[in-house]
């Protein structure tokens, strides 16, 4: 069954256009997502109808965090709303992963969000990753760092050249590559994620997963709105996904 | 309970067709507010739908640009039907055939004890001749309505477009050829523009609008539905809470759809059917007894 459950915003810090925010469960509610997941968001705003599909930053026992690019009506609302409704833990998340070596994250922009969630998990499990961040704002990922990623180191390539590396999304992923990983997890654009996927030796990384996202209605399985298609297949990105593994078949799993 | 094509309901809201796609997917939500459900439009071939896009969200209104992405009829008959039995509510199955000779192609199905199938219209993300939707043709509605109702011996509900010139001789015609109840009405064709790539967000151009926003336009052609024929009207289109509900059955509709609320809280059903309880209670009123009843105030 379905859960839609109110959470209060407690704290914020906003950088240009990025948000990041953490609620704190109501008394006697907690819910439960894995790295990977994603809620449907609500506002009280009667004008926006539709709630958006929003990867969990991160998520313990005192309350819940979401990284948001201010995009269009709905995402600002959700930034600029104290009160937020949740449907979900929706779609299903990162596994394993099955591969030896070091864990080889790549994340475009907004994307950092899963992957994040993902990483407090590797860090309790004191697992070895590399985490690469590609931005288009160099000096915006240098404040999120300063700000709010203090737990683990990140490398970034900025399109601005304005922090660490100068480079695109294909610069970060050919850099990741190239540090001898064993498996990669990715949440990034869909052609950026293609583009990286294509240059893959696939007898060196054997675990590949790519968290997706698109335009949804209802977030679980409902309304078949969220058709996407990726590395040739079509997939329903809420139902099949958000997170598609390709292990050492070349195959789209779920 | 509320009595509806001959079946006693436990409440007279309903899940509209294409809201849930699959009958798996229903176990998501509580079905304990509904009386029954419709499931998604099966047509003869399976059909993987329009390019994405196909959502958007609109002010008050969502679009879709589905376009009856489904099974198709063999898998529907093999897979979901034997399933039918152990659904815990009534179930309306809905039918989409593009022509006379697809009503031929769906006899398996007329052949099975089915409660009652609603037959698909008015779908605005398919194309019927000259881009028009087969129930703004009332000829060739008439002879599609007429070729099942002679081959299904349920009870048969025909959903109408609600872009019509003239719905009411519409409703009369599909009446006259023994349709036993009218699903008023399918989602308004619009239009959503992408004014930074200057060109329409969906590859179709033009997609289904439902939400908040086509309430009133619904309540008016539930309105004009109910002054025209007897058979009861289903009432699908804009309904967010209890008080559109009750607006609705007060404009004729003897049931009602919620739809793409659904997406917006899963638990919307349990809210309005607690709100037209309060309601109904309140003004000493039974469901039945308020079927139409805001007619009597302008008679």
């Amino acid at each position: 069954m379905l859960n839609k459950t109110l959470v209060r915003k407690v704290e914020q810090k906003q950088w240009d256009d990025l948000a990041w925010f953490r609620c704190v469960w109501a008394e006697g509610v907690k819910l439960d997502p894995k790295p990977g997941q994603f809620f449907q968001i609500l506002t009280n705003r009667d004008d926006i109808f539709l709630p958006r599909p929003i990867s969990v930053f991160y998520c313990d026992d005192s309350g819940i965090e979401f990284l948001v690019r201010r995009r269009g009506r709905g995402s600002a609302a959700i930034v600029d709303s104290d009160e937020l409704f949740l449907i979900g833990p929706l779609g299903n998340w990162f596994k394993g992963p099955e591969a030896n070596g070091k864990i080889g994250l790549l994340a475009g922009g907004v994307g950092l969000a899963p992957l994040n969630f993902f990483i407090r998990t590797c860090l309790s499990a004191e697992k070895e990753f590399v985490l690469v961040w590609s931005v288009r704002d160099g000096k915006q990922a240098r404040k999120v760092i300063s700000d709010i990623l203090t737990y683990y180191q990140i490398e970034v390539f900025s399109e601005d050249g304005m922090f660490g590396r100068k480079g695109n999304g294909i610069d970060a992923g050919e850099y990741i590559l190239s540090l001898g990983i064993g498996c990669l997890y990715m949440c990034a654009p869909l052609a950026m994620m293609e583009s990286v996927y294509r240059m893959v030796k696939r007898d060196r990384v054997k675990d590949v997963q790519c968290s997706l996202e698109a335009n949804m209605a209802c977030g679980w399985g409902a309304c078949k709105g969220c058709l996407t298609e990726f590395l040739g297949r079509k997939l329903y990105v809420c139902k099949d996904g958000p997170i598609v593994r390709v292990l050492g078949d070349d195959k789209v799993l779920r | 309970m509320i009595r509806f094509l001959d079946k006693e309901l436990s409440t007279p809201l309903f899940i509209s067709s294409g809201i849930v796609a699959e009958l798996d997917t229903f176990k998501d939500l509580s079905l304990e507010p509904y009386g029954f459900v419709i499931l998604k439009t099966i047509t003869v071939k399976p059909r993987d739908g329009n390019p994405p896009p196909r959502i958007w969200d609109g002010r008050c209104a969502m679009f879709n640009s589905i376009g009856l992405a489904n099974e198709g009829l063999k898998t529907f008959l093999e897979h979901t039907l034997p399933k039918l039995e152990d659904f815990p509510l009534p179930v309306v199955v809905s039918i989409s055939p593009f022509s006379l000779s697809e009503v031929e192609e769906f006899l398996p199905l007329f052949r099975q004890d089915i409660w009652a199938i609603e037959l698909n219209l008015s779908c605005p993300n398919v194309e019927h001749g000259h881009n028009r939707l087969i129930s703004q043709d009332v000829e060739f509605s008439r002879k599609i309505v007429s070729k099942v109702r002679a081959n299904f011996r349920g009870k048969l509900i025909v959903k109408v477009s609600p872009e019509m010139d003239d719905l009411s001789t519409l409703a009369m015609a599909l009446v006259d050829e023994g349709v036993d109840a009218l699903d008023v009405a399918n989602t308004y064709p619009g239009l959503v523009l992408d004014v930074e790539q200057i060109r329409p967000i969906f590859p179709r151009i033009f997609a289904g609008v439902s939400g908040p926003a086509i309430l009133p336009l619904t309540l008016k052609r539930i309105w004009e539905v109910y002054e025209s024929v007897d058979v009861p009207i289903l009432g699908s289109g804009g309904v967010l809470n209890w008080k559109d509900a009750i607006s609705m059955a007060l404009s004729g509709a003897a049931v009602v759809g919620i739809g793409s609320a659904l997406y917006r809280d899963p638990h919307v059903g349990n809210n309005i059917w607690e709100g037209i309880k309060e309601y109904l209670s309140r003004k000493s009123l039974s469901w039945r007894g308020i079927v139409g009843l805001a007619h009597d105030a302008v008679q």
